[in-house]
Order: structure tokens, then sequence, then C-alpha cells
């Protein structure tokens, strides 16, 4: 998932994005008061989400993907060729119907999906 | 007129809003010494304005808040004409609210419509209240009272003529709100799974319906002011409906809500049993804890789905907010997962 890595010499996003959040919270956080501290956290918060992004990759994993795919498709003709947005429609629609009621397999998958997203923006 | 007022987007309407003022009060002239915005509401716009009444009722110097609605609001919540209508009603069921002065409907002053309250000492903001133990006074006393307020919103019930923008009250607040969030869900684009799981739970443990009462629908610390004596107000009405009582108390207990305190199970600010005891002498109602514990749930699918609209507004909504960008992006996975270990396959024995 992690991207390619780029030539020496060369800092990609997530080296960037974490040296320009340095200088915005080290050197530039002090000079600031009230509202505008309160801005620069902000823009502190967006970097250090979208730098941990660029360095894991999409928010879904792999594996993720795989299991939810594997409960979509049970006891159907395997829905490998569908897109992720097909499969999650389809669970969505199962959820509702009351087809994975207390269901421990999905239970684990979105515990998992979910401890992923806490740790990309937290 | 000082140098903040000068410089605000009230300068260029300050004589406008004067003679309105004037006419509102029945004083000869009024005369706004200073206008400085509070920062806080992505919706509302909130000015502090200092008066000074010549003639009238009002005769003297008036510290009040003006509130309007904010540059990049939406239509989600009600309009100020309506939050007037329902702080009037608070007002006279005896809940401690600003004292709701004047409204001006006519978009002639300000551009937009607005009404004036009268100012309320003290603070609402959370990380005060949680890092100062002195403020609002004797937590348990404090959450009992909020207990008593919460009574108090419930005893106004349908129908009511001033709130007649309310509609009708909802058969069964918990399934309407359940088809309300998965419809808001697929709105956004659909597939937030985590979210349907626990709706669904809601689906098979909603209580049966109760009578509909007046809700606040954003009772929390956050929304209520404090001084170091106690409670001072109860704001934000903007969400204020007909709905079930139980789902405030769900609200307010919410983890989400409890900020630096999650061990202090009503608000971050006193265990549950005080906050109980006030709102069960207040109403003379007794709490469900089953019915709360669903709300509760509820209340997380909630706030996920109001984060993410938030977000939204960002994407598709055009927004270059960057508060609201992150709300969309920080809140919904830590709520989520509050979401799950409240509704874990252990706890899906069917009750319904």
């Amino acid at each position: 998932m992690t991207a390619e890595k780029p030539r020496g010499g060369e800092p990609a996003a997530p080296r960037l994005l974490e040296l320009a959040r340095r200088e915005l919270l080290e050197t530039l956080l002090p000079q600031l008061q009230g509202d505008a501290r309160y801005r620069a956290r902000l823009i502190a918060n967006a970097m250090k989400i979208a730098a941990r992004e660029a360095e894991a990759g999409a928010t879904v994993d792999g594996e993720t993907r795989r299991l939810l795919r594997e409960i979509a498709g049970r006891g159907e003709p395997g829905p490998e060729s569908s897109s992720d947005a097909a499969v999650q429609a389809l669970l969505v629609e199962a959820i509702r119907a009351g087809r994975l009621d207390g269901d421990t397999a999905l239970f684990e998958v979105l515990s998992r999906q979910t401890e992923r997203r806490r740790s990309l923006a937290g | 007129m000082t140098a903040a007022l000068e410089e605000s987007r009230l300068a260029g309407n300050k004589a406008a809003l004067e003679t309105f003022l004037a006419k509102a009060t029945g004083a000869k002239a009024v005369e706004i010494l200073d206008a400085s915005p509070l920062s806080g509401g992505a919706i509302q716009e909130n000015w502090l304005l200092d008066l000074a009444i010549h003639g009238g009722a009002f005769a003297g110097r008036l510290e009040a808040v003006l509130r309007t609605d904010a540059p990049s609001g939406v239509a989600v919540s009600r309009s100020r004409a309506e939050e007037f209508a329902l702080l009037s009603v608070a007002r006279q069921a005896g809940i401690t609210v600003p004292e709701p002065l004047w409204l001006c409907a006519d978009k002639g002053v300000l551009g937009k419509a607005f009404y004036v309250m009268r100012r309320v000492a003290g603070t609402a903001a959370p990380h005060r209240l949680m890092k100062d133990a002195e403020l609002g006074g004797d937590r348990d006393k404090l959450a009992a009272r909020l207990g008593e307020e919460l009574a108090r919103i419930h005893s106004v019930t349908p129908p009511r003529t001033e709130l007649g923008f309310l509609g009708e009250p909802p058969a069964d607040a918990a399934k309407a709100a359940i088809a309300l969030y998965r419809r808001y869900l697929d709105e956004l684009g659909g597939g937030f799974l985590a979210l349907e799981w626990g709706l669904r739970w809601c689906e098979l443990h909603a209580p049966p319906p109760v009578p509909p009462v007046l809700v606040h629908q954003d009772f929390r610390t956050g929304n209520y002011m404090v001084d170091r004596q106690g409670l001072t107000a109860i704001l934000d009405w903007e969400f204020a409906d007909w709905g079930d009582p139980m789902s405030d108390l769900g609200w307010f207990c919410a983890a989400c809500w409890r900020y630096a305190h999650p061990e202090l199970e009503a608000g971050g600010i006193a265990p549950r049993a005080p906050f109980y005891h006030g709102y069960e002498s207040g109403s003379g109602r007794r709490v469900d804890p089953a019915a709360v514990a669903f709300w509760e749930v509820m209340a997380h699918i909630r706030w996920a789905v109001i984060a993410l609209q938030q977000g939204e507004r960002t994407l598709s909504g055009g927004e270059d907010s960057l508060e609201l960008a992150l709300t969309g992006r920080v809140y919904p996975p830590e709520v989520e997962a509050e979401i799950l270990r409240q509704t874990a396959p252990q706890r899906w024995e069917k009750t319904a």
C-alpha cells in the first residue's frame, strides 16, 4: 500500500508534511495568539492526518477489503468482479434486512476498519 | 465606537440597527457603544452588544447578545425566528435561558434575520469546565440542577400554537430517527457499515414509543453556561423538536460529550445518579436505564452523521472550511468505535 519509495534526495509527501508541520508548531505558533493559535493547531492537525494517509495509503486496507468481499459473497456466486462500492451496497442492504444481525465476522472486520481509520485520524 | 466595531461586519449596519433597537425598546434613541463577535458556532454568528438606551422601558445601559446566521449558514437547523419562539416558550416554562428581547425578521436591517437577548454571565467552554473543578459550583448539585432543567423542558408538550413550526410529533420518535439517519447516510453516498450496524442494533432494541414532549436535542456540556456558583443558562435551542424525553438524557450522558472525564458519565461533570435524581424529582418520571442506553447509541450515530454532513459541506458543498473538513474526518472513527463497543455481538439478544 505504501507509495513507491522516492529517489534519494527527494523528500516525499509524508516528510514534507512532517517538516511543514514542525515549522508551523515550533516557529510560527509561539508568535500567534487567540483565534490564530487555534487556526494554526487545526492546520497542524490536518497536516498530521494527511501525512499519515500519504504514508499508509488508503483508509481501507487490502485485507479488510477482502474480508468484506467474503462476507458480502456468502451464499452467492462470489462478487469478485464487483467494485468496492457494489460490495458496500450489498452489505448495507444485508445489514438493513437483518441478514447480518450480530454477525461476529462482520463485527470483527468493522472493528478492524474503524481502528485503522482511527489511527490515521487520531 | 471601538476599533473592533468600526472594522466589524456590523459597522455598515450600525445606524439601521440602532433605529431598529430604538423602535423595539420604545426609546428616544439607542446607541451601540461596543460590538464584538463571539467565536464558535459554524452555523450561527453571535455578537456581544453594549447598548446605551435613552428613554423607554429599558432606559439605561444594557448588555446584550445579538444572534444571527453565519455567512456560511446552512438550513439544517431552526431559523432565528423559530429559535426566538423556542426561547420564549422555554422562559415561560421556567427554564433557565437568556431572556429573549427582540426579534427582527426584517432583512432590511442586517441583511438577515436576527434577535437580541439579554447577556448572561459565565462560560460554556467544555475545556474550562474540565480543567477548573470550581467552575459551576458543586458538580453533583450542578448535575442535579441540569436534570431539573431538563425535566422542565420536557414539561412542554404538544400542541403549542407558538411552536407550530415544529410540525406533527412523530408517532414513534426512535423509529423515525433511525429512518432519518439511514436516509442521511444514503444521501452521503452510503457504505457507512459501522453506522449501519449500529442503526440495525437500534432498530432491534428501540424502546416502545412514549407520548412526545419538547426535546432540546443538543442538551450537553458545552451548551449550558455556568459561573462560580452554578448554572446560568441553557443555550443552543436550534435543534429542539417533539420527541422522546429519554433521548435528551442519552445525548447528555453519551461518551462523546464527556470530554476529558469519561468516568463522569453525566456530561463529564458528575456520576449519573445526581443527574437522574434531579430529573426524576423534577419530572415525576422514572428514568429507564435501558431506554437511555438505547438513546446513547443513537446519540453517537447522530453525532457521526452530523460530523459527516459537516465534512461533506467541504466536498459537494464546496465550502472551504478546514474546521468542517476536520470535523468530518476526525470524529466519525472515534464515535464509530464507541458505537461498536456498545453493540458488540453479545449485546444482540433480540428484545424487540
